[in-house]
């Protein structure tokens, strides 16, 4: 029994999660009996029940064409799964403001892992009691249950089916077996096959398989009583897979009033950074992207997030990145909790802070381009490096802005223009002989005469990325002395017309 | 002696009235000198003022003048230079004609709107870690380009203002240069020398003026009219 890492989940099971989801959406069904059909074997069938609908006798198993003789009145809705699911999906992402290790369970139910946040709230019991309360709020009806184990969780839950049971720590193995004992056998998550054939074997509670030997119950039924068993008992650990990646480090600040104005978001996004970037600190880490999520009162959630070019701790330059995107945020009716949490972090050592604080050149420049980077995106800010190339296009590489800058030299020698268009331009040109530059060339309707011109320079690019014909480049320069640079694509060869491109402009 | 006094009185003058005007800087200030001798005695102190903002406007040609001057402004003090395009098609080895080193030009391109760019110049301006800024803008208001001016004082970024149309601009720039393309000078075959026509239009205390210049392989070289083909250098050979 791992005693070193004592761990409380809550388990949250929505009983009635299908029909409240379709009342929500058809708020006029709320008063009536309520069924979801769906097709089984050929035939009509009711899969889940509202409590109307159950305390007039309707079971889910039962035929549609019985249920209807039983109550007339029945209204029927058919089976989503996806929206069912999608709805708890959104439920568990609700519940990442309480702790970030929320997720999906078996049975239209939430695990929450809550080790170490109860006193957040008050305890545990107040934890269960305001997150109830909310649950209800939405119009649904939630029964919880925190333990020690998942597995124990979820059977307390189902065997106690009360809004909030909490079962004290387990302080050894006898100890949690004296807790479940007395628990039904269907709390411990078998499959329908194995409890069916346990039960068939008389054994009714989790006590009654304490005493058989474990080889046995392998042999005859697979490892699966075993492991839920030790599971529940925490002989074995059963991980919670969170809904959404939890992130590295976590700041996080509930406000006793609702947030609604933005000085407020100010103050507690301020508090939210002290707090991270000294955790951040302890690691000797950076962050290189953030997320900031405010959880408004009505249950929606508004998230800004910010990357930095550089692993950042500094407070002051990330709540400027931060700053620019508050106005997106709208309060709505109010945001109670506030979380800010880095998703990316990368090793910063002490040595690199020192000289990022001198406030020189390396800060101020690191600084600048997260703030372009994150209005206009990060992949618009290059620092050009020569490749090596013919191709024109291909010639320059667009390195990142702090990779090093003792790259190779640029070609010397060549001419080459100020700008290069990004796809060439087909014009018209007339050369008089084979090989010899233009004389005229039309672009745009426009003629130009062709006063000099220098080539051909004869460039292809790598034969192993692209088979293209070679091209023969001219630079012409026209009445009014403007430089261009035009191609000829191809040789000239019988019956072809040669094409024409514009590729960039001269000084 | 008499000359000095008269000299240092106007200097004290002078230093008065930038304070009053409130935009521009202190005499003493640090300036480029451009490398050609004619174009530096039309400008204050015999150079292009730091930390403040200078127009550049006209075709191909300002954007070579204007690589022209950052590589200057680089070799001077090391410091990167950033380039804020409005496309995608600045290519650097053309840059490199113009005497760039490699690695010195940061670029953020495809800044389509005016507002987008005035901001992003600002922030550059603000930062202080660079030697220049280039900004392709199409106009910009008086507000605006005083906001630009502050800016480049207090982080001590030269800027340039990039733009095309002799319309629109800033109105409040420290020099404003008019720069075309002017046929070049024949040197034997083909395309000759790359001839510029520089214009000084507007300046703050100096001379308004206009140069042929012509771009060497060592470099570039003013032309006034008064001088004329004999003042160019050795290395450059006139045919014909």
């Amino acid at each position: 029994m791992k005693k070193f890492h004592k761990k409380r989940i809550m388990n949250i099971w929505f009983p009635w999660l299908v029909s409240e989801r379709l009342v929500r959406r058809e708020p006029e069904l709320a008063k009536q009996v309520l069924a979801a059909i769906e097709e089984r074997r050929g035939r009509l069938v009711l899969a889940a029940v509202n409590r109307r609908a159950l305390h007039g006798g309707l079971k889910p198993g039962m035929v549609l064409a019985d249920a209807r003789a039983v109550q007339p009145t029945l209204q029927t809705r058919f089976v989503n799964a996806a929206a069912d699911r999608a709805a708890l999906v959104r439920l568990a992402n609700w519940a990442t403001r309480y702790t970030p290790w929320a997720g999906l369970a078996e049975g239209d139910s939430l695990f929450l892992d809550i080790s170490g946040c109860a006193h957040l709230f008050g305890g545990e019991a107040a934890l269960a009691a305001d997150l109830v309360a909310r649950l209800k709020g939405f119009g649904l009806t939630p029964l919880s249950a925190i333990a020690d184990t998942p597995g124990a969780a979820w059977a307390a839950c189902r065997a106690r089916q009360q809004e909030a049971t909490i079962l004290p720590p387990f302080d050894s193995l006898t100890d949690a077996m004296t807790a479940l004992k007395e628990f039904p056998l269907p709390t411990l998550r078998l499959s329908g096959d194995t409890l069916d054939s346990l039960t068939s074997f008389g054994l009714r509670t989790l006590g009654a398989l304490y005493p058989l030997e474990r080889r046995a119950l392998t042999e005859r039924f697979a490892a699966e009583p075993v492991q839920r068993l030790d599971q529940a008992l925490g002989v074995v650990d059963e991980p919670i897979s969170p809904i959404a990646p939890v992130p590295p480090h976590e700041a996080r600040v509930a406000c006793l009033e609702p947030l609604v104005t933005r000085e407020g978001l100010e103050t507690g996004l301020r508090t939210l950074l002290d707090e991270l970037c000294r955790s951040l600190a302890q690691s000797s880490e950076g962050a290189r992207q953030l997320t900031l999520a405010c959880y408004r009162v009505d249950g929606t959630t508004a998230r800004v997030r910010v990357g930095t070019s550089r692993p950042s701790r500094w407070v002051e330059p990330l709540f400027r990145l931060f700053a620019e995107k508050l106005d997106e945020v709208d309060p709505g009716f109010g945001i109670e909790v506030m979380t800010v949490s880095a998703a990316r972090v990368e090793a910063l050592k002490p040595a690199q802070e020192n000289w990022q604080v001198k406030g020189g050149g390396g800060a101020g420049l690191a600084e600048l381009i997260d703030r372009l980077g994150n209005r206009f995106g990060f992949g618009r800010i290059t620092r050009p490096t020569p490749r090596q190339s013919w191709l024109p296009e291909r010639a320059v590489e667009d390195a990142a802005p702090f990779s090093s800058s003792d790259a190779a030299e640029w070609p010397a020698g060549r001419d080459r223009p100020l700008r290069l268009l990004p796809v060439p331009e087909p014009v018209e040109a007339m050369a008089p002989v084979p090989d010899d530059p233009p004389v005229l060339f039309r672009r745009h309707g426009k003629a130009y005469r062709v006063r000099a011109a220098d080539g051909p320079e004869r460039l292809e690019g790598e034969w192993w990325l692209k088979d293209e014909p070679p091209r023969d480049y001219y630079q012409v320069e026209d009445e009014e002395g403007r430089r261009y640079w035009l191609y000829r694509q191809g040789l000239y060869e019988a019956g072809v017309q040669p094409r024409w491109f514009l590729h960039g402009v001269f000084a | 002696m008499p000359g000095t006094t008269n000299s240092s009185a106007v200097a004290v003058l002078r230093d008065r009235i930038r304070r009053i005007e409130g935009v521009g800087q202190a005499a003493g200030h640090p300036v480029l000198p451009l490398g050609m001798t004619p174009v530096d005695r039309a400008l204050p102190e015999g150079g292009l003022p730091l930390a403040g903002v200078h127009e550049v406007r006209g075709d191909g040609a300002a954007t070579g003048f204007c690589a022209a001057l950052l590589a200057r402004l680089h070799a001077m003090d090391g410091r990167p230079v950033l380039w804020l395009e409005r496309g995608n098609d600045l290519y650097m080895p053309g840059l490199t004609r113009c005497g760039l080193k490699p690695g010195a030009v940061l670029t953020v391109s495809g800044i389509s709107r005016d507002a987008d760019m005035l901001w992003a110049i600002e922030e550059a301006l603000n930062c202080g870690a660079l030697s220049a800024v280039v900004g392709e803008i199409r106009a910009a208001d008086f507000t605006a380009s005083r906001r630009l001016q502050l800016a480049a004082e207090t982080g001590g970024v030269t800027c340039l203002l990039l733009g095309e149309t002799e319309r629109g601009g800033a109105a409040t720039a420290l020099s404003r240069w008019q720069v075309t393309s002017m046929p070049s000078l024949p040197d034997g075959a083909g395309v000759g020398w790359p001839c510029w026509r520089v214009e000084l239009v507007r300046c703050r205390g100096g001379h308004l003026a206009a140069w042929t210049v012509v771009w060497g392989p060592k470099g570039w070289t003013a032309i006034t009219e008064a001088g004329g083909m004999e003042t160019l250098p050795t290395d450059i050979r006139v045919a014909g």
